[in-house]
């Protein structure tokens, strides 16, 4: 019996002392291991960094003409240009960290700076790679390549990066909406709408609809007739985005969906239109702030005739001062901005605390006893 | 009566028995868990997420919230390191809960404050009545509410709240330092699936012998003492190993006060922060947990974020440290007993099921077990009873364990994030590893079944300053 | 020729723009963060500083008021390099005194440009 239990000790004590040797080890290994990873980096980088630099300056001049006809050259890597000098040669090593140094550095670029590093890499063969891998089976490999492709903005991959937005890995799905904003290729725009309605949502809609934005003015047409093709979701996106661009052009169809069934889709089609800045909306917009509109409806609109500036909102922006917390401080702080009117508006409410809290940042003449704390009434 | 005896021994040795099997067991899933988890963030291309989430137009902002009492040595530096953060939008709201030394002459110093006025909605409860607010000068983010003190953080954070003006809040604690970028990182979660993630946590690690210039970390070296290396360690376990593999099974209990992020309605429609509870973060999170579990089911998650690290001062002396973990210990009583009628009642699902009955059983009672197995083995001597081979096995389950655990924790560090840079610190930590397994344990257990006890008896007690040392600046 | 005085916590973004400015005929100064940008205006004659707005240890935009605010340094030009693109972000930038305000991803050629046209205002 004590034999048995005896033995059964050992064997533990044994098997747990050696696993902490194992982790012990593992760790020092891991430290070592990182270490040199991370001399070999360094060195690497400093090879491959002046190569970079180097191309740029050459091929300031040759690029430009490139780059408009960047999509049209996919025939191979390599061809053609005569002036262009060959590729640095470099060991596969050092050619791997230029390869992920030169893209990560053209997705901080534009223009014809960026050009010439897809033109670097196009050489190198790094293009057409990152092009086949985008299908490889490995999921490492096939992030690596979207983000690649991603970060040169690459319009040639648009078909290949929207096979990539049902991947099965959401990395990878994740690189590909990323990607493809970067390649301002307004084709893209309604699959990518499409995720935010789709009946398993997976796609996280904050990097959608900055892909989206980063297409730029390209993705406009698409975006607008979005508004009225696409579920709530993708409704509400293009609303957001179209207002972030800015686009004059977006605001007849942006007024036309201030009636979307959606409130969420009327509140950000009323913020888009605040932040477009055209006057003609805003009778429509004054209809947001109407009591039987949701709180967050209104708020949005109080905000949005805030920015626009029009004197004529003073009125109705006033009946939202007696309202609770939330609504009377954005109306407070839309009729600040509304110029005379607004103010007079706001000096004739004065007792309201949120209009107090408005008024002493202009440092006015008589301000009112200020309650720092509006008890009882939100 | 010696029958009695020998049959109760026995009952309480089989107990400890499995009760060291149970606690082996449960550590490894954790453990497991934490593997699948960090797997899984390692391969996130986080840096491309962070420059989008600070590039959007559209990421929501945030009001850090810090309460501060009596926190003078360290407080300008730490909210430095708070005010520069890179985020799109957010703010930082101070309440200074009527400290009676020099924290709001050394703050308004530093930010240049000059009296400005908010209005703060009541949405919250509170009790302490607000005096004055602050804002530095030139305009900025910050502001400083100072309130009558009400003897209780939970009331300082309620302050906060109701003054903050975004849509995301985030807790902190006033003598924490943040990582660069740590904001971003911690709202991560909560903005990339909204509909999902209700709050998301901080890891908190020990910030003594750390080196800041102007809110900046400049270096961190490893403390010489042991009490704070062991102190490290268990940081570690606790969260690299702990609260991620809980995350992992969407089941943590505990954010930290010290940095955790929430959305502000949630916090709102609960009520705000319990005003009596000493462990007011973990009672927010097992409300949100019990509310959502009968609302939206399955539907919901509480995350830990590895990378949202936050520094944070730990008690140097044994004094503190026993009076910050009785403080502890009491506070997880009472959030249990608040919860008790969600306890094993299957439709709280994994919250009722199993984050509530492994809180109890091995965070509330471990201590106790343990604290008990010791005169158990000498009443078992004493009777004759003992087998010294069932003893040792019991002893070598619990300290092995421990040390795998442990130095595991080390190592998920090292796979993550490396701090400590030099050969020299990453013994120490091994060594530490040990001790803390060992004698530290036993302390930390005779604390902890002491904090009990002030819970059983539902003693009051304020919350009260850890002495500060502050940290070393580089200038 | 002039000098002028990077500030950004990037080293690509440093690298590429010491390489363009000085094949450009500019003499470069690189700085990393906020407080050191301050102490090398101390010590060398600055014809027009490039400046990141987040970095650690004091931002861009501290920077740049602290310039504005002393009067050795209020008539550089100043400009702003940043991701921070909301209008809101730019107003403060513009108003906090930079004298323009370049968006990243930027061209390269673009700033070289630009810092070409700041200077020779800032001669006239």
């Amino acid at each position: 019996m004590v034999d048995a239990n005896g033995g059964l000790v050992l064997r533990l004590t044994v098997a747990l002392t050696a696993l902490v040797v194992l982790l012990v080890c593992t760790t020092v290994v891991t430290r070592g291991w990182r270490r040199r990873r991370e001399r070999a980096r360094t060195a690497a980088e400093a090879v491959a960094r002046p190569l970079i630099l180097a191309a740029l300056d050459a091929e300031n001049s040759a690029a430009e003409s490139e780059s408009a006809s960047a999509s049209e050259s996919g025939s191979g890597s390599g061809s053609g240009n005569a002036l262009a000098p060959n590729p640095p040669q470099v060991s596969p090593r050092v050619g791997r960290y230029l390869d992920s140094m030169a893209s990560a550095m053209a997705g901080k670029l534009r223009g014809g700076d960026r050009a010439a590093l897809v033109e670097l890499l196009r050489r190198r063969g790094s293009v057409d790679r990152a092009l086949r891998h985008c299908r490889s089976v490995f999921t490492g490999r096939r992030l690596r390549a979207v983000e690649l492709v991603g970060s040169l903005g690459l319009v040639e991959a648009v078909p290949e990066l929207a096979a990539r937005l049902d991947d099965p890995d959401d990395e990878v799905r994740r690189a590909a909406v990323r990607a493809l904003g970067r390649t301002a290729a307004p084709d893209a725009v309604p699959a990518l709408l499409a995720l935010l309605d789709a009946p398993q949502r997976r796609e996280s809609e904050h990097y959608i609809t900055l892909a989206l934005l980063r297409m730029g003015p390209p993705a406009v047409e698409q975006l607008t007739a979005a508004l009225r093709t696409h579920g709530p979701n993708g409704r509400r996106a293009a609303a957001k985005v179209l207002g972030w661009l800015g686009e004059p052009h977006a605001a007849g169809p942006l007024q036309a969906a201030l009636d979307d069934a959606e409130p969420a889709v009327r509140s950000a089609v009323v913020e888009a239109l605040g932040r477009i800045g055209l006057p003609a909306p805003a009778p429509a917009m004054r209809e947001l702030l109407r009591s039987d509109q949701p709180s967050p409806v209104r708020v949005a609109a109080a905000v949005a005739l805030g920015r626009l500036g029009d004197p004529r909102s003073a009125e109705a922006l006033a009946g939202l001062l007696t309202e609770p917390h939330l609504l009377a401080r954005s109306a407070a702080s839309a009729l600040a901005l509304l110029g005379p009117a607004g103010l007079t508006v706001l000096r004739a409410h004065a007792h309201v605390p949120e209009v107090g809290e408005v008024l002493i940042g202009r440092a006015d003449a008589e301000l009112p006893d200020l309650v720092t704390t509006a008890g009882g009434r939100s | 009566m010696k029958g009695f005896l020998v049959t109760s021994v026995i009952a309480f040795n089989i107990l400890v028995m499995t009760y060291a099997v149970a606690v082996a067991f449960a550590q490894l899933a954790l453990v497991g868990g934490a593997v699948m988890n960090l797997r899984r963030e390692l391969r996130r291309n986080l840096a491309s997420r962070k420059d989008d989430l600070f590039a959007h137009p559209d990421t929501p902002g945030l009001s850090v919230l810090v309460p501060a009492f009596n926190e003078s040595p360290m407080v300008a530096e730490c909210l430095r390191s708070v005010v520069d953060q890179r985020y799109p939008e957010f703010e930082v709201i101070v309440v200074d809960d009527g400290s009676t030394d020099d924290t709001f002459d050394l703050l308004r110093e530093a930010f240049d404050l000059v009296p400005t006025t908010r209005v703060i909605p009541q949405d919250v409860p509170t009790i302490g009545r607000i005096l004055e607010l602050h804002a530095p000068r030139g305009g900025g983010n910050l502001l400083v509410i100072r309130k009558e003190n009400a003897g209780r953080c939970a009331d300082a954070l309620n302050t906060a709240l109701n003054a903050a003006r975004h849509p995301l809040v985030c807790t902190l604690d006033a003598d924490s330092v943040l990582e660069p970028d740590a904001l971003l990182h911690i709202v991560r979660p909560l903005v990339e699936q909204p509909e999902e993630v209700v709050a998301a946590g901080g890891v908190v690690r020990p910030s003594n012998g750390m080196v800041l210039r102007r809110g900046t970390i400049e270096s961190v070296t490893l403390p010489r003492r042991l009490i704070v290396q062991a102190q490290i360690v268990e940081y570690l376990r606790a969260f690299m190993l702990g609260r991620i593999g809980w995350s992992w099974l969407n089941s943590v209990l505990i954010i930290s006060g010290a940095f955790g992020a929430f959305r502000r309605e949630d916090v709102v429609s609960l009520g705000g922060l319990h005003p009596d509870s000493l462990g007011q973060d973990a009672d927010l999170v097992a409300s949100l947990h019990r509310r959502l579990r009968l609302e939206r089911g399955k539907d919901y998650r509480v995350v830990i974020v590895p990378q949202a690290v936050c520094w944070t001062e730990a008690p140097q002396h044994r004094r503190d440290l026993r009076r910050q973990r009785r403080r502890w210990a009491h506070g997880l009583g009472q959030v249990l007993w608040r919860q008790r009628t969600a306890m094993l009642r299957p439709r709280y699902g994994r919250f009722g099921m199993l984050v509530l009955p492994y809180h109890v059983v091995f965070e509330m009672l471990g201590p106790v077990v343990e604290m008990l197995g010791l005169p158990a083995v000498i009443a078992a001597w004493w009777l004759g009873l003992l087998n010294p081979w069932y003893a040792l096995t019991v002893f070598a389950l619990a300290i092995g364990f421990g040390m795998v655990v442990s130095v595991a924790a080390v190592l998920a560090d090292e796979v993550s994030e490396r701090h400590y840079d030099r050969w020299r610190d990453l013994g120490s930590l091994l060594l530490a590893a040990l001790f803390e397994t060992t004698l530290l344990r036993v302390m930390m257990a005779w604390w902890r079944v002491h904090g009990l006890s002030d819970a059983l008896r539902r003693r009051r007690s304020a919350w009260a300053s850890m002495p500060r040392i502050g940290f070393s600046r580089a200038h | 020729m002039a000098s002028i005085l990077v500030v950004d916590d990037d080293p690509d973004i440093c690298a590429l723009l010491e390489f363009k400015l000085t094949s450009g005929g500019h003499a470069v100064t690189v700085e990393h963060d906020g407080e050191a940008a301050l102490a090398a205006l101390e010590q060398q004659k600055v014809d027009l500083v490039l400046l990141d707005w987040m970095m650690p240890r004091m931002g861009g935009l501290e920077v740049c008021l602290a310039m504005r605010a002393d009067g050795r340094y209020a008539s550089i030009p100043v400009l702003m390099l940043t991701a921070k693109a909301q209008e809101s972000d730019v107003q403060r930038g513009l108003a906090a005194g930079a004298d323009d305000y370049i968006l990243k991803p930027f061209s390269p050629r673009e700033v070289a440009a630009r810092i070409d046209a700041s200077l020779a205002r800032a001669v006239r």
